[in-house]
């Protein structure tokens, strides 16, 4: 038939579907990854090249090989041979075009082709009411989409090495997040790469969330030397519990005797805790001691946690005022439908004490103020972005802190996480497990490649698509797509600006006054 | 048009023509008889005309021996043996013997364009195959020589009718890759 490339040999639904190539099919004009459409009776089976191979079935040819083209070619199908590993997902009905996932499979001698625009847009084309374009085919076009609605409804990841493009797909996916109203997200902005303006990889400045979105989007700076910054975050001592320094334990080299000094403080204190240890900065050993009597701590346990809590009291916008924290604006608007970035500017900039110490702090308590509302309070969803998310949700501290809280439990209180990082393999497993949607770019690292795909059926398979990869090339597979598809990001360009920044629904100046 | 041989046994499978010295059609020839009956020429031999008659040596070269005892080649007959395969009949081939080749039937050469129609038909290759190389053994020599000839005989993409006829005898040959190498071989384009 017009367009055949072969026919089905043999496979399984479990082991995928083996395709002998016609001799006129040159194996280099198919690839890892490229989408197959084997046409049964009464469906298309959709599904994705995990391996190409060539073969013979005459081993006697390698003695006395073909000698010219000519010959090859002629002993090509029969003697020599070319065959492609399908992984199926989905079937489509042709009746129907009804897409479901895979239950059974051709006949032999079924006819494979490659997959077309049709085939793509009926599986990949956004017949979701909130379907946002995300990229395309490898080797195709046509455009791919995602379903924003059940993205948000999960956690989600990019994973990928440096230079593989993260910061890049997740400012698209993150465009159509807050253009189709789907969610608000809290990002915690590493590289201030979400806020105003983006650094472009060619030159100058693109435009980034804040640019693209105006007043949807508000940008908060931990230093006030951010011009373009809408507010500045400020966190008073008594937003700072001990389990939130706990958590920064990697960076403030904490041991397990500061951690427990820290809680019986807190304890005896509550929420002036931290005032407490900070006056004792500048005490003498002997103040320190009775200081310790007086709390029933060990001195020299509360000596080392004056010393290791001395980096973080530096940080500037910790503060020891009285006034309302950032984190009730920032929830404010967050209920509202828009999005923040909080941006780490200045002497902050690549500072992970600083960005790690407001991640937490901010998160938990978004986390406790929207766990304690009413469901009507909390009907607007919140996405909560992590870079280096590793660090954060570790399998050691995992439990110190609200990011694993909030993978694990979060989901049912309108709260997810969106999760940014290049080493997954460091990310704890339970928590991996509960990501629903997954953007891998490329990685380098086998346990990383193995990290990505646990728990994933079929994992194994879609690791060979993996390591075809090519920077801004990305392997999307989870809840928010109907089969897994490698594909190359779309332009982040004028061209999209354009797309995302119209029909923009911004609060009005009005109801903005309101609200704040 | 003159005949090549005149069929003077039938055996099931293979027929014994009589042609003349020196005018005995090649291995691989392929001919035609009065009624449409192909035949592919497989082997040659000469034998004497009277039975039980044996020849003795002369210790000549064959040009003395023409010249001084004409009489032994006149005692001689030249046969050659053909396997039907098929016939030939309005303009097309049936590779099917349907039809009894009746003793002393006369033997024809083929025309070019009656080659190609048989060429057309891959399944002749299937016939090739079969004959038997325990009886035959020139037998990949004699496709070997007509597939030459009739690659020689085409003005252009020959290289197309290559790919097109080893393309099949691969798949007859799929598990004698020595013979199809052969074959591929000893064709040349």
């Amino acid at each position: 038939m017009n367009g055949s490339i072969g026919f089905l040999k043999s496979g399984s639904i479990g082991d995928g579907f083996l395709i002998r190539l016609n001799k006129t099919v040159n194996s280099e004009s198919l690839q890892i990854g490229d989408f197959i459409v084997v046409q049964g009776d009464l469906y298309d089976y959709f599904g994705i090249i995990e391996d190409i191979r060539i073969g013979s079935s005459n081993e006697d040819v390698f003695f006395n090989p073909p000698e010219n083209k000519v010959q090859r070619i002629a002993v090509k199908g029969a003697i020599t041979f070319s065959e492609v590993l399908v992984t199926p997902y989905l079937m489509i009905e042709k009746s129907t075009n009804r897409v479901v996932t895979i239950k059974t499979i051709p006949e032999h001698f079924s006819d494979a082709r490659k997959a077309n625009e049709r085939d793509i847009r009926i599986v990949f084309g956004g017949n979701a009411e909130k379907a946002f374009h995300v990229g395309s085919p490898l080797t195709m076009d046509e455009r791919i989409y995602i379903d924003l609605e059940k993205l948000a409804k999960r956690n989600n990841a990019i994973f990928g090495i440096t230079g593989s493009g993260k910061t890049f797909l997740g400012r698209i996916i993150f465009s159509g997040l807050i253009k189709h109203d789907v969610a608000s997200l809290l990002i915690f902005d590493m590289h201030n790469e979400y806020g105003q303006f983006a650094k472009s990889e060619k030159k100058g400045k693109l435009k980034s969330l804040k640019g693209l979105f105006g007043t949807k989007v508000k940008v908060f700076d931990v230093s006030d030397k951010n011009s373009n910054a809408d507010d500045f975050i400020k966190i008073p001592y008594g937003d700072i519990a001990a389990a939130d320094i706990a958590m920064l334990s990697f960076l403030l080299s904490y041991s397990q005797h500061s951690e427990e000094t820290a809680w019986i403080i807190n304890k005896r204190f509550g929420d002036k805790w931290l005032k407490h240890v900070e006056e004792l900065r500048s005490a003498t050993e002997a103040e320190i001691e009775e200081k310790a009597k007086e709390w029933g701590v060990n001195s020299s346990s509360l000596s080392a946690l004056i010393r290791h809590l001395d980096k973080l009291l530096s940080l500037d916008f910790i503060q020891n005022i009285k006034e309302d924290s950032s984190v009730q604006k920032i929830l404010r608007y967050l209920k509202n439908g828009t999005s923040v970035v909080v941006q780490f500017s200045g002497k902050y900039a690549n500072n992970p004490l600083a960005y790690f110490t407001v991640a937490n702090i901010i998160t938990r308590r978004i986390h406790e103020l929207y766990a304690s509302a009413s469901e009507e309070e909390r009907n607007k969803r919140i996405m909560i972005v992590v870079e280096e998310a590793h660090k954060l949700l570790s399998s050691d501290i995992k439990d110190k802190n609200i990011f694993g809280t909030i993978a694990r439990e979060m989901r049912k209180y309108n709260v997810t996480l969106f999760v940014i990082d290049q080493r997954p393999s460091e990310i704890d497993s339970e928590v991996l497990s509960q990501v629903g949607t997954r953007f891998v770019m490329q990685l380098m690292d086998e346990k990383d490649m193995d990290a990505v795909f646990q728990g994933v059926g079929g994992g194994s398979r879609l690791k060979k698509i993996l390591r075809t990869l090519q920077p801004q090339e990305v392997l999307l597979f989870g809840y928010a797509v109907m089969a897994p598809v490698p594909m190359r990001v779309r332009e982040y360009n004028e061209s999209f600006f354009k797309e995302v920044s119209e029909s923009v629904s911004a609060p009005s100046a009005e109801d903005a006054d309101e609200l704040y | 048009m003159k005949h090549i041989g005149e069929v003077i046994t039938v055996r099931s499978d293979v027929l014994v023509a009589e042609g003349e010295r020196s005018a005995l059609p090649p291995l691989g020839t392929i001919l035609k008889s009065d009624r449409g009956v192909l035949c592919l020429v497989v082997s040659h031999s000469i034998d004497n005309k009277i039975p039980g008659r044996m020849p003795i040596a002369y210790g000549k070269s064959i040009e003395q021996l023409e010249r001084e005892q004409p009489q032994v080649f006149a005692l001689m007959k030249w046969m050659f043996q053909a396997i039907p395969f098929g016939t030939l009949s309005e303009g097309s081939v049936e590779l099917f013997l349907n039809k009894v080749v009746e003793i002393h039937t006369l033997l024809f050469e083929t025309r070019k364009e009656e080659r190609d129609l048989i060429f057309k038909e891959l399944r002749f290759f299937d016939f090739l195959f079969s004959i038997d190389k325990s009886v035959f053994p020139q037998r990949d020599k004699i496709i070997v020589s007509l597939i030459n000839a009739y690659l020689n005989d085409l003005l252009e993409v020959k290289e197309d009718e290559y790919v097109r006829i080893f393309s099949y005898i691969s798949k007859i040959l799929r598990n004698d890759y020595q013979t199809l190498k052969y074959i591929m071989d000893g064709v040349s384009i």
